[in-house]
């Protein structure tokens, strides 16, 4: 049972991965003049949009919480918009850490906010799927030796990790340089 | 026998020596440097012609050559910029200078000015060719005669009447070289037209006599519009208007009166450094070191085509191709080269001459530098040039063919530069000259202390705090005593053997001895230490396991940020903008305390009703269940909180939304702050709120700003004095803000029109008084504490007192603008005291941690950077009438320091007050201050000691060296205060 989650583990996280790399490589294929550095905000959705798809079917094939299955339609769709408003709501106070960090309040704000956007596929995201939308749940996953899973264990790396990687990119200047540095951290650590 | 030693003083020891450590190693590091011998020496006889080979026939002409012109004037605008002439600013403000240089008798040419681009060393540099050593900077302030051979000794000396108007470090550098001057301070940086009118009154009367051979005019203004408004501000147009009137006026009478004189003027037009993007100087930015450097007389050939590309020459070059202008000996500190295109118009001869002698100067200055320096490829270079400029002389005296005669000449002048470059770039690099002996003994020292602190990190963080010290077992006295002799004998050997001049072997013999007896001492504990945790592992392990696993996200945040920062002082870019990395720390830190407070509100609430036990004894709050029914009334309805609650339960529950909002209303205000200076390199050059508010058209907005600060700073300060010191607070307050309208920063609502700007002396002598007052009387409640051993109240009374003395002193020497930032610091050392650091009940190490991050944030948030041009000096001169050293040191260093300070006595208000919960904790703190700060030291000496020879080590290395030099001063003065507390308190404990 052990070994054939950690195996799904894997997958999932390699899948991720990879999605990410193609992001970076396929588009130039289709769109003219893309690529990561020069076309940023293009490839910031692309991005986005590709690993927010890749974890909604992660999650709905792999089901790695024990959701109840009993739950009615009109359940399951407040929990989806439940989780739609706390996935908006995550990439405002993404926003706001941001601008908190030192990014400019008023100029580039759409860069910031697709970073931002980026950053809660990256951790709202994936919370929700694992954990649903469950304040409580989140809390003691991410306070010390809450996790109760090897999922979870997963997800509190991934997500400190993307955090890290991505705020300390923020403060050092450049948008672009924001990009590769939070994605080495994060390449590196998946 | 044995010595039982407390971990305060402990630190403050190590601290001490440590400080002696990181002198030694400053010392070496930045050696006076050692020159040629002084100019009192005899004049050495200028060079002969090179004698031709063969024949017996010497050159006849012995003699220096004449000047090639009559008058030099020199106009030095201080911070000119090269595209503020030959940019598009200059064809648009200075269009005389500009038609000049496009087609008048004129050379133009970019000098290269050489990092510490500060107006002292740069003036050095102009004035005897050679660099000045980094030190000059640090006595930039009251700056010394110039006692090296120099440009205007020869001219005094050879009898040439000088005149000069402008900057008094002129007056300074050279007492009694003018037949005339009259210096202007620098004092008064928001003085743009005073100082440059102060030079222009007497332009028109020494324009027309005849009386003077060198005229120097030194402008000050637009370095300071460049300080205060920044290179882009609308006031750098008419000022260069000004400026190439100036020139205009200067020009045309000096074309006037060529006619009658033989020999025609030259007219030198320069800047001792440029500015950066932000307006200030100091750095190695391009804008900084490139300056514009023009020679205009009618010895030149008139230009025709339109501007090409700019030569670049060095600052230092002028220096050379002055003094064979003047026809003066060339100084022989000299590294520079003649600049040929001046000198072109004169016969091969001359030229060839020129050069000679410039090779000469600086192949004996070699000579007297390096014992190797037959082996210099440009001594080589300069030997074969000799060589074929005898034989060029040989056929000059033979009256051979002229057309021969040029192009041998022209390849003997080739030959020449070639030598002079080579030779002038391995004079430069000799220019940083470590004295590595004083080095090594310093970082002997400072690695000693941080491995023993580290080593007794377990006991001194332990519940009592103590060591015991053994003083005599016979092996450590027989391994000190060893030790001692071993160093003893190496110090010899190094001294005696090496021609070197080391600091270090300078020293008296008691003081060597002493250092040497420390640093065993030092060892021997280190060894001690060792020892004891041998005894002790070899005990079965108990609780190693639990201590482990009990670290919190907040221990592992400050062990990591630690480390990180420490790593990051490898890379030049990363000092440069060291700011982000604390900024990125402090924020993460509240970030890591939201969740710690999310936690500790939330979860464990949570975690208790589920359980139904009462673990309620490790958590503060009473009343659990009650809460937890309250927290869902405001979960579900949160902008209606507590609508439903009792008016009890209200004020708790409002208390703990304020809680957890604390860390947000921090991160908030550490985002205002962050824009209120921006500092470091790369970015500076974005505007920020500091500089808008201290453009003179902001002026009103800026009183408004300092008037609120001030009051919030009382609002902030007053809650925990005495009555007296309140009042005294709320005067010496009003001091501050009318100091500030008597020196012009703000003004008086009543009085608008008001103009006269004096010195300010009376108001800010008024608001040292309360200071002192202030301070007087916390320190009387310390002394009354410790001798009558009262209660605990009148001790923090007394410190919360001397702590609100020090913020009354930096609202006094902060700049108007600044003054939000200690309000910030007051603010957030209230909300973290009240709301974070009390309830979540973080031990002394931590909260002591905390203090020293934001300290050194706050070291940032006041503009601060890791670079020279950013020290306020002006705050050294606040209430004094002149330049006194002691207290402009005293008051510059404080106000530098100002934010780790404060922050530094609030821990110690902090801890005293926690003494009633953990007795050590005061010792614990000081013990953590002290690591925190030889860590970052110990490990960056090693690092400036690897990279030495690194391009940077100028202007980014040796800048932040100083800084964490005098911080570490700083941090031992502290710690003596922290022991000295402690002290107090552990006798209150005995009795
Ligand atoms: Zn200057
Ligand atoms: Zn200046």
């Amino acid at each position: 049972m052990k070994e054939a989650e950690l195996r799904r583990l894997l997958a999932a996280n390699l899948l991720c991965f990879v999605s990410i790399v193609l992001t970076a490589l396929v588009p130039a294929l289709f769109l003219d003049g893309f690529s990561v550095l020069g076309t940023h905000l293009t490839w910031l959705c692309v991005c986005s949009v590709c690993v927010s798809v890749l974890n909604v079917t992660l999650c709905l094939i792999l089901k790695p919480s024990p959701s109840s299955k009993r739950s009615s339609l009109s359940n399951k769709i407040s929990r989806f918009l439940k989780c739609c408003i706390y996935f908006f709501m995550s990439c405002i106070l993404f926003h706001a850490i941001i601008v908190l960090y030192g990014a400019p309040l008023i100029e580039s704000v759409t860069e910031t906010f697709l970073f931002a956007v980026l950053l809660s596929t990256f951790t709202t995201l994936q919370c929700l799927c694992l954990l649903g939308p469950n304040i409580q749940a989140w809390i003691r996953v991410f306070s010390r030796n809450g996790a109760m899973s090897i999922w979870e264990n997963s997800l509190q790396i991934t997500t400190m990790c993307s955090i890290l990687g991505d705020i300390q990119a923020t403060q050092n200047g450049s948008e672009t340089e924001q990009m590769l540095l939070g994605f080495t951290c994060k390449l590196f650590l998946q | 026998m044995r010595l039982r030693l407390r971990s305060g003083a402990l630190s403050a020891g190590c601290l001490l020596a440590e400080a002696l450590g990181v002198a030694l190693f400053l010392r070496g590091f930045f050696p006076l440097p050692v020159r040629s011998v002084s100019r009192g020496e005899a004049r050495a006889e200028p060079p002969a012609e090179p004698a031709p080979p063969g024949t017996g026939i010497a050159s006849n002409w012995t003699k220096i050559p004449p000047p090639l012109f009559r008058k030099v004037v020199i106009v030095l605008i201080d911070a000119l910029r090269d595209d503020f002439v030959f940019g598009s600013k200059g064809k648009q403000f200075m269009p005389y200078t500009t038609q000049v240089v496009e087609k008048g008798t004129s050379y133009s040419f970019i000098a290269e000015a050489k990092p510490p681009t500060v107006t002292m060393p740069r003036i050095k540099a102009l004035m005897t060719g050679s660099i000045p050593g980094f030190i000059d900077v640090v006595v930039n302030l009251n700056s010394p005669a110039l006692m090296t051979d120099n440009l205007i000794w020869q001219a005094k000396a050879a009898g040439k009447r000088i005149i000069f108007y402008g900057d008094d470090t002129w007056v300074k550098l050279f007492p009694k070289h003018f037949v005339e001057y009259d210096g202007t301070t620098s004092f008064f940086v928001s003085d743009f037209t005073e100082v440059d009118d102060n030079v222009t009154r007497h332009l028109d009367r020494v324009l027309k006599r005849e009386d003077w051979d060198l005229l120097i005019l030194h402008y000050l203004g637009l370095d300071h519009i460049g300080h205060v408004t920044g290179p882009n501000s609308p006031l750098v147009g008419p000022k260069l208007r000004e400026m190439d009137n100036i020139l205009k006026k200067i020009h045309i009478s000096l074309l006037s009166k060529e006619g009658e004189a033989s020999l025609p003027s030259l007219l030198v037009v320069c800047g001792d450094h440029g500015m950066s993007e932000t307006g200030s100087h100091g750095g190695s930015s391009e804008g900084e070191v490139h300056t514009p450097l023009l020679f205009i007389s009618s010895a030149f050939e008139k230009k025709s085509g339109p501007l090409t590309q700019l030569e670049l020459v060095q600052q230092t070059d002028l220096a050379s191709t002055l003094a064979v202008g003047l026809g003066l000996p060339i100084s022989r500190n000299n590294v520079g080269n003649i600049i040929l295109p001046v000198v072109g118009s004169r016969t091969m001869r001359e030229q060839l001459r020129f050069l000679h002698m410039n090779g000469f100067q600086l192949s004996t200055l070699l000579q007297e530098n390096t014992p190797a320096y037959g082996k210099d490829l440009g001594y080589e270079q300069f030997k074969i040039a000799e060589k074929s400029h005898g034989n060029w002389i040989k056929l000059y005296l033979e009256g051979n063919n002229s057309e021969i005669l040029l192009n041998l000449g022209k390849k003997v002048l080739k030959q020449y530069l070639e030598a002079l470059r080579t030779l002038s770039s391995s004079l430069s690099k000799q220019v940083a000259q470590y004295d590595m002996y004083s080095m090594m003994v310093g970082t002997v020292i400072i690695m000693e202390v941080l491995l023993l602190l580290l080593l007794s990190v377990p006991k001194a963080l332990s519940s009592r705090a103590e060591f015991e010290v053994p003083l005599s077992p016979p092996f450590f006295s027989l391994l000190f005593y060893l030790m001692c002799l071993m160093l003893c004998a190496i110090h010899v050997i190094v001294c005696t053997s090496a021609e070197s001049l080391c600091y270090f072997c300078s020293m008296s013999w008691l003081t060597a001895v002493g250092v040497m007896m420390l640093i065993s001492a030092l060892m021997c504990g280190i060894l001690s230490a060792v020892g004891k945790i041998l005894e002790n592992s070899r005990l079965p392990l108990k609780n190693a396991g639990a201590s482990n696993s009990s670290w919190s996200e907040v221990d592992v945040l400050i062990l990591a940020g630690t480390i990180g920062h420490v790593l990051s002082l490898g890379a030049s870019s990363f000092i440069e903008e060291e700011h982000q990395t604390w900024y990125f720390l402090i924020n993460t830190l509240c970030l890591a305390l939201c969740q710690e407070l999310c936690r500790n509100h939330f979860l464990l609430k949570e975690c208790d009703l589920q359980l139904g036990t009462t673990v309620k004894q490790n958590f503060d709050s009473i009343g659990e269940a009650s809460e937890c029914r309250n927290i869902d009334v405001q979960a579900a309805s949160d902008s209606k909180l507590g609508k439903a609650a009792s008016s009890a339960e209200f004020v708790k529950g409002s208390d703990k939304w304020i809680s957890l909002a604390s860390p947000w209303i921090i991160l908030i205000c550490c985002r205002l702050l962050r824009s209120l200076n921006q500092t470091g390199v790369q970015w500076a050059h974005r505007p920020d709120f500091g500089h808008w508010l201290t453009s003179s058209e902001h002026k009103s907005e800026l009183s408004v700003l300092a008037a609120v600060s001030l009051v919030m700073i009382f609002v902030l300060v007053q809650r925990r004095c005495s009555l007296v010191s309140k009042i005294a607070m709320a005067l010496g307050l009003l001091g501050v803000y009318s100091y500030r309208a008597a020196i012009g920063n703000v003004v008086f609502p009543w009085q608008r029109d008001s103009k006269d700007i004096s010195k300010g002396i009376t108001e800010a002598r008024f608001v040292y008084v309360f200071v002192l007052g202030i301070v007087f009387t916390g320190t009387k409640d310390l002394l009354k504490s410790q001798v009558i051993s009262a209660d605990s109240s009148v001790k923090s009374t007394g410190l919360w007192e001397v702590y609100s003395g020090l913020v009354l002193l930096s609202a006094l020497l902060f700049r108007p603008h600044n003054l939000p930032v200690l309000v910030f610091c007051l603010l957030i050392q209230t909300v973290m005291t009240k709301y974070i650091w009390r309830p979540l009940k973080f031990d002394a190490a931590q909260i002591t941690i905390m203090h020293y991050w934001f300290g050194q944030a706050f070291f940032y948030f006041q503009g601060n950077s890791n670079g020279i041009a950013t020290v306020d000096v002006s705050a050294g001169f606040v209430g004094l009438e002149s330049y006194v050293e002691i207290p402009a040191i005293f008051l510059t260093a404080f106000a530098t320091y100002a934010g780790p300070l404060l922050w530094a006595i609030h821990l110690l208000c902090y801890l005293s007050s926690e003494v009633s919960r953990n007795s050590a904790a005061v010792g614990h703190g000081c013990f953590c201050y002290a690591l925190m700060r030889s860590i970052p030291v110990a490990i960056y000496i090693v690092l400036v000691t690897g990279l030495r020879y690194h391009l940077f080590i100028w202007s980014v290395f040796s800048p932040k060296l100083l800084y964490e030099g005098v911080h570490v001063f700083i941090t031992a003065a502290i710690c003596l205060f922290f022991t000295a507390m402690d002290q107090n308190h552990f006798q209150n404990v005995q009795d």
